[in-house]
């Protein structure tokens, strides 16, 4: 079976424009967290939201894109992210136009971020707006497809909050199976009108910074960016520069209610063992587990819960990076993959924000501060979604 | 891999109950709306009354299958639009009540992947569990998904979906982008009509795949994606396609096209349909309409030919029909992916 390297990486969100300035911020433990100045909503001064400060028109300046073009904010991040992408895997044409090359991507707002213009339009009120094209899910990627003339195998998922984790392991299962020879996945997501009522409704936004695995968490906060990552197969690349493998993945659904999980945690633990299986490895041999931590009551004791049952009563070290960007939703899965891939790239773990009074099980809490010099070969990030969707990916050191 | 099993609902009783006495029904509007099946039989009242039309269509046919298939080792559903019905009443209800707080119902149903995790609740299936929406090839890359998960040994039998339903959005927002014929066309009379545009038909058609061949199954031989084809490229691409899987054009006795009516895309149709003097030509856009996952439909109507099922009208005799049992799918959405299918 053909092994998968990750050989680049793109992001943007309320921490940074840059892998460094994410690391910067990761380590000393700065968060992106605050009201909301770009998103029209009249929630934007009640909740905290992980909002990237730049705006719809510093987007288009930095990416070279006329003013006067209509793309949702959606399609402006993933472009960003993929440019960035690419760029660090020394792409050229070549590779991003190879007809061995899939492009995988995830959203869930999509280009209704523009939830205003949707209105209209979907309503026939009035002249079409200029957006009238650009609301659909798969509306960035198609986008990024075309700009790029892109020639693969291409597909877009929303599986929720377990989007870009999806797409990662899709385009890594086509790797191993040698249908295709290299990859870009991930997803975007815009803090939208749409999704700030949405997920308003079901009562899980915090009107603080969020405390994931805190006592006293109070909800999440809906966070914004695009993150996508390059796989290529290892028999295709030559002395170039690698940041770990992926070894496992595994999906499975927690069918127990449409938008909470399980106390027994059936999917979270489901989705995590068939990742272990999938990389071959023992339970034990995890160093480091990005929970998918939200913040929200639910989440958190179930995912612990699940934590606890797979590897015992000896704790590892865990965190919820989600208290650094806040909840992106699709991107999610493909930004902590990154933040994943940087503790094992360095050997370090990132500080967990705000626990003042740990939720704990057992021994286990989680971490609260910088570790330097700490040996990680396999780590595991989890994204779970509504709809009881539920992916578990292993990242793990190249040898 | 093989479809063992299918259940559709679409526009034409003459396919969602496979009677041939159903006449198929001619419209006069170009929204073609499916005629569903009386859910109460088996879907909980407390629950229907929930459900957009989207996850309705999409439940009520999964369980459908699910009821005689309950072996089930995952859930790949393929959907342009998912609940987007439930969408527009949830961004309608922010706007209405100026962000109030609001029921979050309409904006859980209005997800695309509610479809796959409500079958996935309701059939309690852990397994695997996927929704694309990559526009007019979601069901395709709901194909490729399939035939990944089968490459791994403890996935033998996949429920694969696909739902599309009308609404405000695509009515308004693909009337919009020019999707639709301007003038009113009857159904009856589309695929002969020489504008721009097309109707709109939703369906939810399901299938029961199997890794193994089992007697009464359809062999979904192989399946390709071209992005962006040239009209003067498409002919070489169907040889080759054959040539890959080492069949000749001869070798074809039936070929289910995507034809829509519209001016932009029936020179595609024609030069697909005029490669395949042998074979039996088959359209179904002018009975159940056109949607971003409308190959579901041709790969629902390969089986029921496959199998012989029923007598479905052509659209084309063949001069001198192949005597092969090969099927040749070719459909395209938007006219810049161009999808083809090989069934046995």
């Amino acid at each position: 079976m053909e092994k998968v390297l990750v050989t680049g990486l793109g992001i943007i969100s309320s921490i940074g424009l840059s892998i460094d300035e994410h690391l910067l911020n990761l380590r000393s433990g700065r968060h992106g967290l605050s009201h909301a100045k770009n998103v029209k909503s009249k929630y934007a001064d009640t909740f905290y939201f992980g909002e990237i400060k730049n705006t719809d028109a510093d987007l288009k300046e930095i990416l070279n894109i006329a003013s006067a073009q209509s793309l949702s904010r959606t399609c402006l991040l993933a472009l960003y992210a993929f440019k960035n992408a690419i760029h660090d895997a020394a792409w050229s044409e070549k590779e991003w136009q190879a007809k061995d090359t899939a492009f995988i991507s995830s959203s869930t707002v999509g280009g209704m971020s523009n939830t205003d213009a949707l209105y209209v339009d979907a309503n026939a009120k009035l002249k079409p707006s200029p957006y009238v094209h650009s609301y659909h899910g798969a509306e960035h990627a198609q986008y990024i497809f075309d700009k790029y003339q892109m020639q693969g195998y291409f597909d877009v998922i929303n599986t929720a909050c377990s989007s870009s984790a999806n797409a990662i392991l899709l385009a890594t299962q086509l790797i191993q199976l040698g249908k295709i020879k290299r990859a870009i996945v991930g997803g975007a997501d815009a803090l939208a009108k749409f999704t700030i009522n949405g997920f308003n409704a079901l009562q899980i936004l915090s009107k603080e910074p969020c405390k994931p695995f805190d006592k006293n968490r109070n909800g999440l906060n809906l966070g914004e960016g695009a993150a996508y990552l390059i796989l290529e197969a290892k028999s295709e690349v030559k002395n170039k520069k690698t940041y770990t493998c992926i070894t496992g993945y595994g999906n499975a659904n927690d069918a127990y209610h449409l938008s909470s999980t399980s106390p027994s945690a059936t999917g979270p633990i489901w989705a995590m063992q068939k990742a272990l299986e999938a990389a071959n490895l023992k339970p034990e041999a995890i160093d480091y587990i990005n929970a998918h931590g939200t913040g929200t009551e639910n989440n958190d004791s179930t995912e612990l819960f699940a934590l606890n049952h797979i590897f015992g009563e000896k704790p590892k070290p865990f965190n919820a990076t989600k208290s650094f960007t806040g909840h992106t939703l699709a991107a999610a899965g493909a930004m902590e993959a990154i933040f994943t891939i940087l503790s094992i790239k360095n050997q370090e773990l990132f500080p967990s924000l705000r626990i003042d009074n740990a939720l704990k099980l057992g021994d286990w809490r989680a971490i609260s501060t910088r570790k330097e010099n700490y040996q990680i070969n396999h780590a595991l990030s989890n994204s779970f979604g509504f709809n009881g969707n539920g992916t578990s990916l292993i990242f793990s050191k190249c040898i | 891999m093989y479809i063992i099993d299918s259940y559709s609902i679409c526009a034409q009783n003459f396919f969602n109950y496979l009677d041939e006495n159903q006449e198929m029904e001619i419209f006069e509007d170009l929204i073609y709306f499916a005629k569903e099946p009386d859910y109460m039989d088996y879907i909980p009242a407390s629950l229907l009354r929930r459900m957009g039309k989207a996850v309705r269509m999409g439940i009520g046919s999964g369980l459908k299958l699910l009821n005689t298939h309950k072996d089930i080792d995952g859930i790949i559903i393929g959907t342009a639009h998912g609940g987007l019905e439930d969408c527009i009443k949830f961004l309608n209800q922010i706007v209405h009540y100026e962000e109030g707080l609001l029921t979050p119902t309409n904006f859980v149903q209005s997800t695309p992947n509610a479809i796959a995790g409500q079958l996935a609740l309701m059939n309690q299936n852990h397994g695997y569990n996927m929704t694309h929406i990559n526009k007019g090839s979601a069901f395709e890359n709901s194909i490729m998904d399939a035939w990944i998960q089968f490459q791994n040994k403890d996935i033998n039998k996949l429920l694969l979906g696909s739902v599309e339903e009308n609404s405000d959005y695509n009515k308004n927002i693909d009337f919009w982008n020019g999707k639709f014929k301007e003038e009113k066309v009857p159904s009856n009379k589309i695929l002969a009509s020489d504008t721009p545009g097309t109707n709109l038909g939703e369906a939810s058609i399901f299938f029961i795949l199997d890794k193994k061949e089992n007697k009464n199954a359809t062999k979904i031989v192989d399946f390709h994606t071209s992005h962006r084809l040239q009209l003067e490229d498409l002919e070489d691409q169907i040889m080759d396609f054959l040539g890959k899987n080492n069949i000749s054009k001869l070798d074809i006795a039936n070929v289910i096209s995507g034809r829509n009516g519209d001016s932009r895309l029936n020179e595609y149709y024609n030069t697909v349909e005029s490669i395949f003097d042998n074979a039996s030509i088959y359209a179904f856009k002018h009975w159940i309409g056109e949607n971003p996952s409308a190959s579901a439909f041709a790969l629902y109507m390969a089986h029921l030919i496959a199998q012989n099922t029923l007598e479905i009208p052509k659209y084309k005799n063949a001069v001198n029909k192949s005597s092969d049992n090969y099927i040749l799918v070719y459909n395209s959405y938007d006219g810049i992916s161009h999808h083809f299918y090989l069934l046995k």
